[in-house]
């Protein structure tokens, strides 16, 4: 295959791992709408009160329409659509493609904007996936690709090393002492595991360890050394799957996941 | 290397930047601060999960109404952990629910450690005012006339790994009538 094969190819990868999270995260939404409802913790009546401009009165009249309840409902029925969509559809089609991808990068960024809470790492990084997709697409070139790709890698490795390097240098994570508070907690926590980590306390610090020096060595993937870039890459694979078991965290598995395809493309790993 | 057209050109420098901006605003500091807050849209990413200070404790919303008679009911805990759920693997929908409560109970934190003394601002903030209207439309057993909430934190570490056992209480409010609900 040709270098523009191979970018389309890894693309195209990156889009249906970044669709999962928008179909998985659109259904959990449109299941249990009550967190978005005007009763709920982040009702729109509310939040509009965080910015003079969301509570302007121009932008109730236009865009704020859109987001009020039920109809920011039909905001994720349009955003679960549009991921169908780009899934069951080749990327022969870049207009199209460009068009879906940037729909779902401007909702995303609306559903910010309607209310600040709720939101996590997840989301954020698929909003970025999307601007670059959107890009992508719409220029539609080998070299637009090539940036759309290695955005995508760069902000993965960004992520990762951002996170290992802020436990590294936390009293907390380096004792254990921090893992096993989380997994004690019921809002990221474990039952089982919390018990675990307190009868045996060395696991959550080998855990602690491994997750530091996983994160802050992702950043290697892109080394081009292909044993080494698979080796971190499984690695992240498990770590995002413990994470879902564990802390609950399902759409990270798979919005971090779709960055993968583009590191494989970027180290010269796969898609070369 | 390859001629770049304007557009390509224009692609690369815009995520450029962003990625520069991106790095940077990783690291805590003043300029940092200021870039956030002109970040209306949260394009920034924040990537430190869970660090360097995790959460390892529970935050809980309790609430108590006073009755037409003037009497006032039991705090009754509002979110009680939810056990774990194989399922959730892959499939969570209230996960959102839970981080939301999550966020504003942290945003609320910060906004009573930065206006303690002036209880009219904590009253007057986003967080407050969302805890209020969620707990104003909570179904009621008995016929209430005005509703108090409280939010405790249970089981945190301290820095040098110590536990505090005790549950702490973060913010007890005002009592608020029921019939002034925003919506």
């Amino acid at each position: 295959m040709n270098e523009w094969e191979n970018c389309r190819l890894a693309i195209r990868a990156v889009e249906l791992l970044s669709s999962a999270t928008v179909i998985i995260s659109s259904i959990e939404m449109l299941t249990n709408p009550s967190t978005i409802s005007n009763k709920g913790l982040s009702s729109w009546p509310v939040s509009q009160l965080a910015s003079r401009w969301t509570a302007a009165s121009s932008f109730q009249q236009s865009v704020g329409r859109l987001l009020v309840y039920p109809h920011v409902l039909g905001l994720f029925v349009f955003r679960l659509v549009c991921a169908i969509i780009l899934v069951s559809t080749g990327n022969d089609q870049p207009h199209l493609h460009a068009s879906l991808t940037g729909l779902l990068f401007l909702s995303s960024v609306l559903l910010t904007v309607r209310s600040p809470y709720g939101h996590d790492g997840a989301d954020q990084m698929s909003t970025i996936t999307f601007l670059a997709l959107a890009f992508a697409y719409a220029i539609h070139s080998t070299i637009s690709l090539n940036i759309a790709l290695w955005f995508v890698a760069l902000q993965s490795c960004l992520s990762y090393f951002t996170a290992g390097y802020a436990k590294l240098v936390s009293p907390l994570w380096r004792s254990g002492k921090g893992l096993e508070g989380i997994l004690k907690t019921s809002i990221y926590g474990h039952r089982l595991a919390g018990k675990l980590v307190t009868a045996f306390h060395p696991l959550a610090k080998w855990g602690s360890w491994l997750t530091i020096s996983f994160e802050c060595l992702f950043v290697l993937t892109l080394a081009g050394i292909p044993f080494l870039t698979c080796l971190l890459l499984g690695t992240g694979i498990l770590f995002h799957l413990l994470n879902a078991i564990f802390m609950r965290l399902n759409t990270f598995f798979w919005s971090f996941l779709a960055t993968y395809p583009a590191v494989l493309y970027c180290a010269g790993v796969y898609f070369n | 290397m390859p001629a770049l057209s304007l557009a390509e050109w224009g692609m690369f420098l815009f995520f450029s930047m962003y990625l520069l901006v991106s790095a940077v605003c990783q690291i805590p500091g003043k300029w940092t601060d200021q870039i956030r807050k002109w970040d209306y849209l949260n394009l920034v990413p924040a990537w430190s999960f869970f660090a360097p200070n995790p959460a390892t404790h529970d935050l809980h919303l309790l609430i108590r109404d006073q009755l037409v008679d003037g009497s006032l009911s039991r705090w009754k805990e509002i979110l009680p952990s939810k056990p774990h759920r194989f399922l959730s693997v892959v499939w969570n929908p209230g996960r959102r629910h839970t981080k939301a409560f999550f966020d504003i109970i942290k945003n609320f934190a910060l906004v009573v450690k930065a206006n303690g003394e002036k209880p009219e601002l904590v009253m007057l903030s986003l967080p407050y005012l969302a805890i209020l209207n969620y707990v104003s439309h909570l179904p009621r057993e008995h016929q209430s006339c005005k509703t108090q909430f409280l939010v405790m934190r249970t089981e945190r570490l301290t820095r040098s790994g110590a536990t505090e056992n005790d549950p702490f209480v973060v913010f007890l409010s005002s009592l608020h009538s029921l019939e002034d609900t925003l919506v």
